[in-house]
C-alpha cells in the first residue's frame, strides 16, 4: 500500500473536482484542516498540467494558500489563458479556410472539448492545434495553413519520412519574434501499421457542430475515447492526470450514450485493447465509480498486463523518480503484441526520440542523436528527462 | 470632437469573455509577459468593449450605456474618455 502525501491527495481531489465539479467543499475542508507542503503540490499540478483548473477552483481562496503559491497560480492561470485564447483564435482562422474550401477537419483532444466537456478555453491548458484531416485531403490542408502564413516544419527530415513513419505533419506561424502557433496536422490516429486504417468508420461517425460561427466536424465519443487512448503511445507524458481529466469528463459526461460495443468491437479488430485498458485503468485512479468492470474485463487484457499496468499507474503517477524508467516500461504496457513497441522504439520517430530524452525537438543535435539511437540509447538512458509539455 | 469619434478593435488582439471579463491579449507582445494580458472586469467596461464596432462613434456608444446602466451622463462621458484613452494606449484599440 502506498502512502500518499497530503499535496498528493489534494492534487487527487481537485482532479476529481475536474469531473464531477461538486466537489468544492472537499477540497477546501482537505487545504483547511490538512498540513500541505505547497511546493510539492505546486509541482504535481504543474507536472499533470493541472494549473488552470486549480486556479479557477482557488482564485477566491486566497487565504488558504502561501501568498507565491497563489500568485503562481495565477500567472500560470492567464498565461495558459492567454496562450489558449491564441490557439481558438486561430483555430477559427484554420475552420473558416478549411470550410472555403470545403474540406472537413475535426479536432483532436483539447480543442474538441472546449464548451463541451469543459465550459470554456479557460480550464484546461493547450499546447498546440492538433487537427485531423483526410488522409487525400493532406496536400490541400497544407497548401491552406500555407496560404495563412504557416510553414511546414520537417525537422530537418524529408516529408515522406513523416508520411512513412509518422501521423501527423506540423506547421509552424510565427505571430511575433515572440510567439508563435503550432498546428499539427493528422491524418491518423496512430501510426501507419499492419491493420489499417485503425478505425475506418472514423469518419463516417463524426458529427458537424456550428461553432462561433464555423462548421466544424467533431469525432464521436467513441472515437475521441480512441484518440487520448492512443496518443499515449507518442512518448507525451502518459500518466498526466490532464490526460486522465479530460477521459474521465468525456466518459463520466456520455456515459449513457456510449456504445462500449463499438468499443470493444475496433479495440479487438484493431488490437488496441491495452493502450484502452491503460487510459481507463487510469481513469479510476480518480474515480473507481466511471468506468465498468464489465468493460475493463471484456477487453480481455491478459491478468499479467492488468497486474503490470495497474502497478505502473500507481506507483508511479505521482512520483518524480526514475520517469525515463517509467516512460520506457509504460510503453511495453500500451500495446496487445510484444513486438509493436519493440519496433517502435528501434524506429522511433526524431520527434518523440527528442522529447524523449528532452532535447530541443529538431534540434541539430537531436537530429544527430537520433540518427545514432541505437549506439545512444543505452548511453541516454539515464539522462534527466525534461517535460517538454509542461510549463 | 470625442463624441463624434469611431473606434475600432485591433486585430493584433485576442478578445473573450470569461465569465464576466474581458479578456484582451495582444498577439504580437511576449508570451511569457503577464503584465501584456489585460482584462475588463467591470459591467460598464465590458459593455463599452462590447459596443467598439469600427462603426459607432462614443455618441452612440454613450447612448446604448445609458440604456443599460443607471450612470449619470457627465460621469459616464468622463469614464468612456478614460477608458477609450487606456485602450488607445495598449492599442487595443484604432
Amino acid at each position: 500500500m502506498i502512502e500518499m502525501l497530503n499535496a498528493t491527495k489534494l492534487t487527487l481531489l481537485i482532479s476529481r473536482n475536474v469531473v464531477h465539479n461538486e466537489n468544492l467543499a472537499d477540497v477546501l475542508n482537505f487545504i483547511s484542516q490538512e498540513d500541505i507542503d505547497w511546493e510539492i503540490f505546486s509541482s504535481l499540478i504543474q507536472h499533470h498540467e493541472l494549473l488552470p483548473i486549480t486556479y479557477i477552483l482557488l482564485k477566491d481562496k486566497s487565504g488558504l494558500i502561501p501568498p507565491s503559491i497563489y500568485k503562481r497560480l495565477e500567472t500560470g492561470y492567464f498565461y495558459s489563458l492567454a496562450n489558449n485564447m491564441l490557439l481558438w483564435d486561430q483555430f477559427l482562422a484554420i475552420a473558416r479556410a478549411f470550410n472555403d474550401w470545403d474540406s472537413p477537419l475535426t479536432p483532436l483532444k483539447g480543442l474538441s472539448f472546449i464548451g463541451d466537456i469543459y465550459p470554456d478555453i479557460n480550464y484546461r491548458s493547450m499546447v498546440d492545434i492538433d487537427i485531423l484531416v483526410r488522409e487525400e485531403s493532406l496536400s490541400l490542408a497544407g497548401d491552406i495553413l500555407v496560404n495563412m502564413g504557416y510553414n511546414k516544419c520537417l525537422g530537418g527530415l524529408t516529408e515522406a519520412y513523416w508520411r512513412k513513419k509518422q501521423c501527423h505533419i506540423a506547421f509552424l506561424k510565427q505571430l511575433s519574434p515572440s510567439r508563435s502557433v503550432l498546428v499539427e496536422v493528422h491524418w491518423d490516429l496512430d501510426f501507419k501499421r499492419q491493420i489499417d486504417p485503425i478505425l475506418p468508420l472514423l469518419w463516417k461517425r463524426t458529427e458537424e457542430k456550428n461553432i462561433e460561427g464555423q462548421r466544424i466536424r467533431f469525432l464521436s465519443c467513441e472515437d475521441t475515447i480512441f484518440s487520448l487512448a492512443l496518443h499515449k503511445r507518442r512518448f507525451g507524458n502518459i500518466l498526466s492526470l490532464k490526460g486522465v481529466c479530460d477521459l474521465a469528463c468525456l466518459i463520466n459526461k456520455f456515459k449513457s450514450q456510449i456504445n462500449w460495443e463499438y468499443i470493444l468491437k475496433w479495440s479487438r479488430t484493431s488490437r488496441i485493447r491495452t493502450t484502452l485498458y491503460f487510459s481507463l485503468a487510469q481513469v479510476n485512479l480518480i474515480d473507481d465509480n466511471i468506468i465498468s468492470k464489465a468493460v475493463l474485463k471484456d477487453l480481455g487484457v491478459p491478468y499479467w498486463k492488468r497486474q503490470a499496468i495497474h502497478k505502473l499507474i500507481f506507483k508511479n503517477t505521482f512520483s518524480f523518480a526514475d520517469i525515463n524508467k517509467t516512460y520506457l516500461m509504460a510503453h511495453f504496457l500500451l500495446y496487445d503484441s510484444i513486438w509493436e513497441p519493440i519496433n517502435y522504439i528501434i524506429n522511433i520517430p526524431q520527434e518523440q526520440f527528442a522529447k524523449f530524452y528532452g532535447f530541443t525537438p529538431y534540434s541539430e543535435k537531436a537530429s544527430l542523436l537520433h540518427r545514432m539511437r541505437l549506439l545512444y540509447m543505452p548511453f541516454g538512458f539515464n539522462s534527466p528527462r525534461r517535460y517538454v509539455g509542461a510549463h | 470632437m470625442q463624441g463624434k469619434t469611431v473606434y475600432k478593435k485591433n486585430p493584433n488582439f485576442v478578445a473573450r469573455k470569461i465569465d464576466d471579463e474581458i479578456i484582451l491579449v495582444p498577439i504580437t507582445k511576449d508570451a511569457a509577459d503577464f503584465e501584456a494580458i489585460y482584462n475588463l472586469n467591470n459591467p460598464v467596461s465590458v459593455k463599452l468593449w462590447e459596443l467598439i464596432d469600427g462603426k459607432r462613434n462614443i455618441e452612440k456608444i454613450e447612448e446604448k450605456v445609458l440604456e443599460e446602466f443607471e450612470v449619470k451622463p457627465e460621469k459616464l462621458e468622463k469614464n468612456i474618455k478614460e477608458f477609450m484613452g487606456d485602450l488607445k494606449k495598449i492599442g487595443a484599440i484604432q
